[in-house]
């Protein structure tokens, strides 16, 4: 099932200028996309349309059949949530806690649900131990994570990750991807959006969208991406390192054929 | 000149009930003209630690000795006068295109030396040389900052900072945020104003550039530092992992290595160096 739709989308900041070229797309519900592209490309743009903080035209943009309106905008971002790259403008509350529980509280979640929402949620994103701490006490990493700690506190059926392991550190991000794969086993329903330059982590999803001056570029698994690794170098997006070491090989004779793998890699050379 | 670390801690909220330790007894130097990452996981201290460089935090305890100034609580001790120290020693924050709000770019960035006693024209001459220098091309200068897409910005920042001509340059995470195009352009700007004397000091998670840019590097963890190092002694020579990521060259190294082929890890720097060093093995073989 289609979640959301896209059919000849627009956008303009500046009525000259399209930001967003006419793209068409849909995303299928339960996968989990990337959406790539170097800074400028319109990723960012495209996921602000998706959640409705700016206004696509008529007919273009659809999320779970309803037309992004004043009408429809209220359901809409009930399903589809959003994780902000800077953790300093989305924190809310003045205490962990109190962050977490502010959708809870905007849906009138009764307080005896939401202290065990707050908890499973907390320990989820490891912050179980912050609960009661102030954001200035933490670091931006932290604090992202309280951000998504939130957003999936509200059972959201899409969730778009706009940059938003941008800021943390490796150990960071790789929680939040072991978290990103629980919560799909958990919910295999659930559709996962993240908008990332990360060539690496964008790897890790079951299809890529690869956007270029405000139009899609390519599209397809990451296996059929990767193949198409020079295709990234020329739109100025970095190849995985894999290739790029691959490729520097082959320009001094050793020929390697399988980088699929560190392991594949290091055997064709070692032949 | 070095910078020295003598003994230093600092205790957010000191003697408050929400008192929160951010450094504990650190004793480091980091090098004149060095390239020096300073890496380690989120709030670990490494921000707070660069704050010190020119005491926009005061160490609780101990002091922070940069050149003739020196950056301590004691007010017997501490130099009187921190603003030519902050003139010596520039920092770029996090997400430093948060800073810009002049008009133009050109006036943002002379607004530093304007407060410094430079002239209005002078400040502008100056701008417009640290402009070009961090690659913004003239046709930016009249346009209003928040025209520029983020790498511009950040550069638009630094420049700003460029401006006060400072000694020593500290940035905290540079590329977070930026496309790999746009890191490289920033790292490789960082390393060429290091080739001309800077100090460069880079806050950073990325392995893959401290492997590849860096000439020392200060691993901090809870508050400490628990290792000073050359990248390649850190990463290619050393089991020890301190719980950073290892960067992707030295995992190729890594698995060479088991297999018996053993690579010189003094020469290798980028893929490019890897790869030459990969085929001058084979052939040897």
């Amino acid at each position: 099932m289609n979640v959301i739709e896209a059919n000849n989308l627009k956008f303009s900041y500046d009525g000259k200028n399209d930001a967003i070229k006419g793209v068409s797309f849909s995303i299928c519900s339960g996968k989990y996309y990337s959406i790539i592209g170097h800074n400028g490309s319109g990723k960012s743009t495209l996921a602000k349309l998706l959640i409705g903080l700016l206004k696509p035209s008529k007919d273009s943009l659809k999320a779970f059949g309803l037309e992004y309106n004043s009408k429809n905008i209220k359901e809409i971002r009930r399903k589809v949530g959003i994780v902000f790259q800077n953790p300093d403008n989305q924190f809310i509350g003045s205490t962990v806690k109190d962050d977490i529980a502010f959708g809870l509280e905007n849906r009138c979640v009764p307080q005896k649900d939401m202290d065990k929402i707050i908890e499973e949620y907390s320990k989820k994103v490891d912050m179980f131990d912050y609960l009661d701490k102030q954001p200035e006490k933490l670091s931006g990493g932290q604090k992202q994570r309280v951000a998504i700690a939130g957003v999936l506190a509200m059972h959201p059926e899409v969730i778009i990750f706009d940059e938003a392991t941008a800021m943390l550190d490796p150990k960071g991000k790789r929680e939040i991807s072991e978290l990103i794969k629980k919560m799909r086993i958990d919910n295999p329903n659930l559709t996962l959006i993240s908008i990332t330059h990360d060539v690496e982590e964008a790897f890790n999803s079951d299809e890529i969208i690869v956007m270029n001056e405000g139009e899609i570029y390519m599209s397809g698994s990451p296996k059929e991406i990767l193949s198409k690794s020079d295709e990234l170098e020329k739109i100025h997006l970095g190849v995985p390192f894999l290739y790029s070491l691959a490729n520097e090989l082959n320009k001094l004779g050793i020929k390697v054929d399988d980088y699929s793998s560190l392991e594949s890699l290091v055997n064709s050379i070692c032949q | 000149m070095p910078i020295n670390f003598k003994d230093v801690s600092f205790t957010y909220s000191y003697k408050t009930p929400f008192e929160n330790v951010a450094l504990n007894d650190i004793n480091a130097t980091i090098l004149d003209k060095s390239f020096t990452c300073i890496v380690g996981k989120t709030g670990c201290g490494k921000s707070t630690l660069i704050q010190q460089l020119n005491g926009l935090l005061l160490p609780t305890k101990g002091e922070v000795i940069v050149d003739e100034f020196v950056v301590s609580s004691n007010r017997k001790r501490r130099t009187k006068k921190l603003a030519n120290l902050r003139k010596k020693v520039g920092i770029v924050f996090q997400f430093s295109e948060n800073q810009l709000f002049e008009e133009t770019v050109l006036d943002d960035v002379a607004f530093g030396p304007t407060n410094f006693k430079v002239s209005k024209e002078e400040a502008r001459k100056i701008a417009k040389e640290c402009l070009l220098k961090v690659g913004i091309k003239e046709e930016y200068f009249e346009k209003s900052p928040f025209e520029l897409s983020g790498g511009e910005k950040r550069r638009v920042a630094i420049a700003g900072i460029l401006a006060l001509s400072p000694s020593i340059m500290v940035l905290d995470e540079p590329t977070a945020g930026l496309d790999p195009e746009g890191t490289k352009e920033m790292m490789e700007l960082l390393k060429k104003m290091n080739e001309s004397g800077t100090t460069v000091i880079v806050v950073t998670h990325d392995m893959n550039l401290v492997l590849t840019y860096a000439t020392n590097v200060i691993v901090m963890s809870d508050s400490r530092i628990v290792k000073e190092a050359t990248p390649d002694e850190l990463f290619l020579d050393n089991d020890e992992k301190y719980s950073l990521e290892t960067p992707y060259i030295a995992k190729v190294v890594q698995e060479l290595d088991k297999k018996g082929i053993k690579l010189d890890t003094k020469v290798i720097k980028d893929v490019k160096s890897l790869a030459s060093e990969i085929a001058r093995k084979r052939k040897n073989k």
